[in-house]
């Protein structure tokens, strides 16, 4: 098994505030890693730094063997970066299947060509089950479908780790299971997920390791049972008793 | 000795200059920062409001200075309805449909005046218009020295405005973030309409004052546009207080280089574009030391 | 999308290159006119694809015009090489100038390329010596004054700049500038190299802006700075690519065939003030139409569909 990403003292501050406070964690290929923490914590901006769309005040971050630290957004995304946003960046002027075309023709190791990057979109389409839906825009999809359209992108930058910030946040039992299903599946592909979750039932049910943050700090690492037992968390998110 | 002399002298122009720059400045600046809409035809309400005071001068002796009230009044009103019949429209659309509108009120305004009164340039003579001051070596117009004072009394009240009434803390909640204006009830619409009139109306006052100093002409609008766009620029976007440091450098460049540079009052509108230039581009990297 | 069928296009071409010998001098200028303009709308249009909003436009307009005028007059180069090399310094200009400009925000971005060109036009004026100053420099007529030939140099350079935005929006290109001009760094999350694109179409763009300019002032014989790197071109561009149709083919081109026919018309009714009218339509025209006269086919269509 080997390491895939290692992130070392990564710290972020904006402003006055810390963001992300000399962070440090590394991954197993294949792994499910699930971040978690209070509102404000920093986890969005964790992600944020390892997809390169601003540089860290401090750290290291090892990707597959090398040090992207100077690398920008899309020379990560060809490395093997994919990433999801939590509030869904579709591309309005496009529809369902030219959204994910774009990553990809342009987001894998390689320039795809038209043809084949077609190819590897209805493929995903399928994965993502969008059948039907390809010449959709924006305005006629369901939130739960912008949101397939949004994992559809990242898949089809071919990464080798994923980046999932908040996948379930506004979905429905029965919408989130279906994502739930597509991420087992992906990742049964071998691709590494790093998820950024508030919903525990999925956490627990993918995770293979989670790791808490409060105030841009790691407070805990474990499995989720270890994690949820842990006094400091329970004080992170239920608040401390005054008396 | 000569040189420092020669010096000195830009300075002092150049500082009074930027008395009438900043008034003009202001104006972008609440209509950039409180309307977030670079108004293209600023400069053109300057140049109306340089006609309608020579016109009072000529039709009822009104000294400009003394007439000015009057013509910011008019301009205020001016200003609310153009707010009202078009500019809140343009504030739904994309930028580039904002830019194309100004443009066409710009157009309209101009060729409005060229239509009206020909191309001409219209100059009045008020009685102190030739008087030459001197203060240590220098020399310099008594007329361009009122209209710098005035400029500063009204740049002071407006400052005191901003910081102090609640109308004031309103248009600066409105530029900062216009829907937290609106989730604490205020009127956001309201409050840019008055801030677009007063936009114009204070340009107008700088127009007001050009008239005793400069010849009007229809097309010097694009110039005060492009000016006034520098020292926004300049002193940082929704800095307010910046714009009376960056008129006053600009102004004093510009006459230096137009002092110092042999065949330089070609050159001294270029020091303004050059200056938006070097700073849009130095600023990024300087933030990011 | 396709508007209009494949016969239609081939219609216009043949009529295109008919009509010049039916018709008297005064029509062919205007025509020659509305063809430079509707070259400056489309290639204007080509970086706003990506997001390039840029206001530029008439400095590389300008900077062709004035870079053959010089060629021809110091080193006596035979034209055609003084119009192709007006194009290619005008593109490498662009790309310099994209280096240096395009990591700005919209806005800074839009401010920097106007007084890039007004700085150009200042520059034109002061250094006399070399460019004439005010006064300019005068040209040797453009195939002596024949306006056919030159009628259609120009539907050439026109007929290259239709092809290239053709294959573009028919390629992946298309899905890489919708994509940055909707949201960059999106885009660039999924891989899409959003530096090389910007300032490979600004350059594009401005090559043909640059190569207009040499070929127009060659036909007007003479250029100078007020003309050359006016705000008014700019803007012109702008607002044809904006009434007829942004981010397609045909609707600059739409959009200059009407707005200079509307131009022509109002010049003729109106002894003076034809401008005011000029403006109020802009406004109008912002206020009713932002999509553009393709906008308002699309509806109809759809319109018509229901």
């Amino acid at each position: 098994m080997e390491e895939i990403i290692q992130i070392l003292n990564l710290t972020k501050s904006f402003g006055g505030l810390r963001a992300v406070s000399n962070v440090s964690f590394k991954l197993q290929k294949g792994e499910v890693l699930a971040i978690i923490g209070p509102n404000g914590a920093g986890k969005s901006t964790i992600f944020n730094l390892i997809s390169g769309l601003f540089p860290s005040d401090d750290g290291i971050i090892f990707f597959n063997g090398n040090k992207i630290n100077s690398y920008n957004p899309s020379k990560r995304c060809h490395e093997g970066i994919g990433r999801t946003f939590q509030i869904c960046r579709p591309f309005e002027d496009l529809n369902v299947f030219e959204n994910i075309c774009v990553p990809a023709v342009f987001g894998g190791k390689r320039r795809k060509k038209l043809t084949d990057a077609h190819l590897q979109v209805k493929k995903i389409i399928d994965q993502i089950g969008l059948r039907g839906k390809e010449e959709f825009v924006v305005s006629q999809l369901t939130p739960a479908q912008i949101k397939k359209v949004e994992i559809g992108r990242a898949l089809a930058t071919d990464p080798l780790v994923l980046l999932l910030d908040e996948m379930m946040s506004g979905l429905l039992p029965h919408e989130s299971d279906e994502i739930v299903a597509l991420i087992n599946k992906i990742n049964s592909l071998g691709v590494t997920i790093i998820m950024v979750e508030h919903v525990m039932r999925v956490v627990k049910e993918l995770a293979t390791r989670v790791i808490v943050l409060d105030y841009g700090k790691i407070i805990c690492e474990g499995t989720y049972e270890e994690v949820m037992a842990n006094e400091l968390v329970i004080e992170a998110y239920m608040g401390r008793d005054i008396l | 000795m000569e040189y420092t002399q020669l010096i000195a002298q830009a300075v002092v122009s150049g500082l009074l200059k930027a008395g009438i720059y900043s008034l003009v400045a202001i104006g972008m600046a609440l209509s950039l920062g409180v309307v977030k809409i670079l108004n293209l035809a600023h400069g053109d309400f300057i140049m109306l409001a340089q006609y309608l005071s020579i016109f009072i001068f000529a039709q009822m002796g009104l000294d400009p200075l003394i007439a000015a009230p009057i013509v910011f009044i008019i301009f205020a009103i001016f200003g609310f309805g153009i707010f009202k019949g078009l500019i809140r429209f343009a504030i739904k659309t994309t930028e580039l449909n904002q830019l194309l509108l100004t443009f066409g009120l710009s157009i309209f305004l101009q060729n409005t005046i060229l239509m009206m009164i020909g191309a001409d340039p219209k100059t009045i003579f008020v009685s102190y218009r030739n008087v030459s001051l001197s203060f240590l070596g220098t020399e310099f117009g008594f007329g361009r020295l009122i209209a710098f004072l005035i400029a500063l009394i009204i740049l002071f009240a407006l400052f005191y405005i901003l910081k102090n009434t609640k109308f004031g803390k309103c248009t600066r909640a409105v530029s900062q973030n216009i829907e937290g204006a609106y989730l604490i009830g205020i009127e956001a619409e309201r409050i840019q309409m008055v801030a677009f009139g007063l936009s114009i109306a204070i340009a107008a006052l700088g127009g007001s004052m050009l008239s005793i100093i400069l010849s009007a002409h229809p097309t010097i609008g694009l110039e005060f546009t492009i000016k006034s766009l520098a020292i926004v620029v300049v002193a940082g976007f929704g800095n307010i207080y910046g714009v009376i440091w960056a008129s006053a450098v600009l102004g004093i460049l510009e006459s230096m280089v137009s002092t110092l540079l042999p065949g330089g009052t070609g050159l001294s509108g270029g020091v303004f574009f050059l200056l938006i230039f070097v700073f849009l581009i130095m600023a990024p990297i300087i933030r990011k030391r | 999308m396709k508007i209009f069928s494949n016969t239609f296009f081939v219609l216009i071409i043949i009529s295109l290159c008919s009509f010049p010998f039916y018709i008297n001098e005064y029509y062919l200028h205007n025509a020659i006119i509305i063809i430079c303009f509707a070259v400056l709308a489309l290639s204007w249009d080509l970086a706003a694809r990506a997001g390039i909003l840029s206001l530029a436009h008439a400095a590389f307009f300008g900077l062709g015009g004035y870079t053959s005028a010089l060629l021809m007059k110091y080193f006596s180069l035979p034209v055609p090489l003084c119009f192709t090399a007006a194009g290619i310094f005008g593109s490498l200009v662009a790309v310099l100038l994209g280096f240096v400009t395009l990591r700005l925000s919209g806005l800074h971005f839009a401010i920097g390329t106007m007084a890039f060109t007004m700085l150009l036009q200042v520059l034109a004026l002061h250094f006399k010596d070399f460019t004439g100053g005010a006064m300019g420099i005068s040209i040797p007529m453009l195939f002596d004054g024949s306006r056919i030939p030159s009628y259609f140099l120009l539907i050439a350079v026109l007929t290259v700049l239709l092809i290239c935005s053709t294959l573009l929006q028919r390629s992946s290109f298309y899905l890489a500038y919708t994509s940055i001009r909707t949201n960059e760094s999106t885009a660039a999350v999924l891989g899409v190299n959003t530096n090389f694109i910007k300032i490979s179409l600004f350059s594009l763009s401005s090559f043909f802006a640059s190569i207009t300019g040499a070929i127009y002032f060659s036909y007007t014989s003479s250029i100078i700075p007020y003309e050359a790197f006016s705000l008014d071109i700019t803007v012109s561009s702008i607002v044809m690519a904006v009434f007829g149709g942004l981010f397609s083919t045909i609707g600059p081109i739409i959009g200059a065939f009407f707005l200079k026919m509307i131009e022509e018309y109002l010049r003729g009714q109106f002894t003076s003030g034809h401008m005011i009218l000029y403006g109020l339509i802009l406004i109008f025209a912002v206020l009713v139409m932002p999509q553009g006269i393709l906008g308002v086919i699309k509806k109809w269509k759809k319109l018509f569909k229901s």
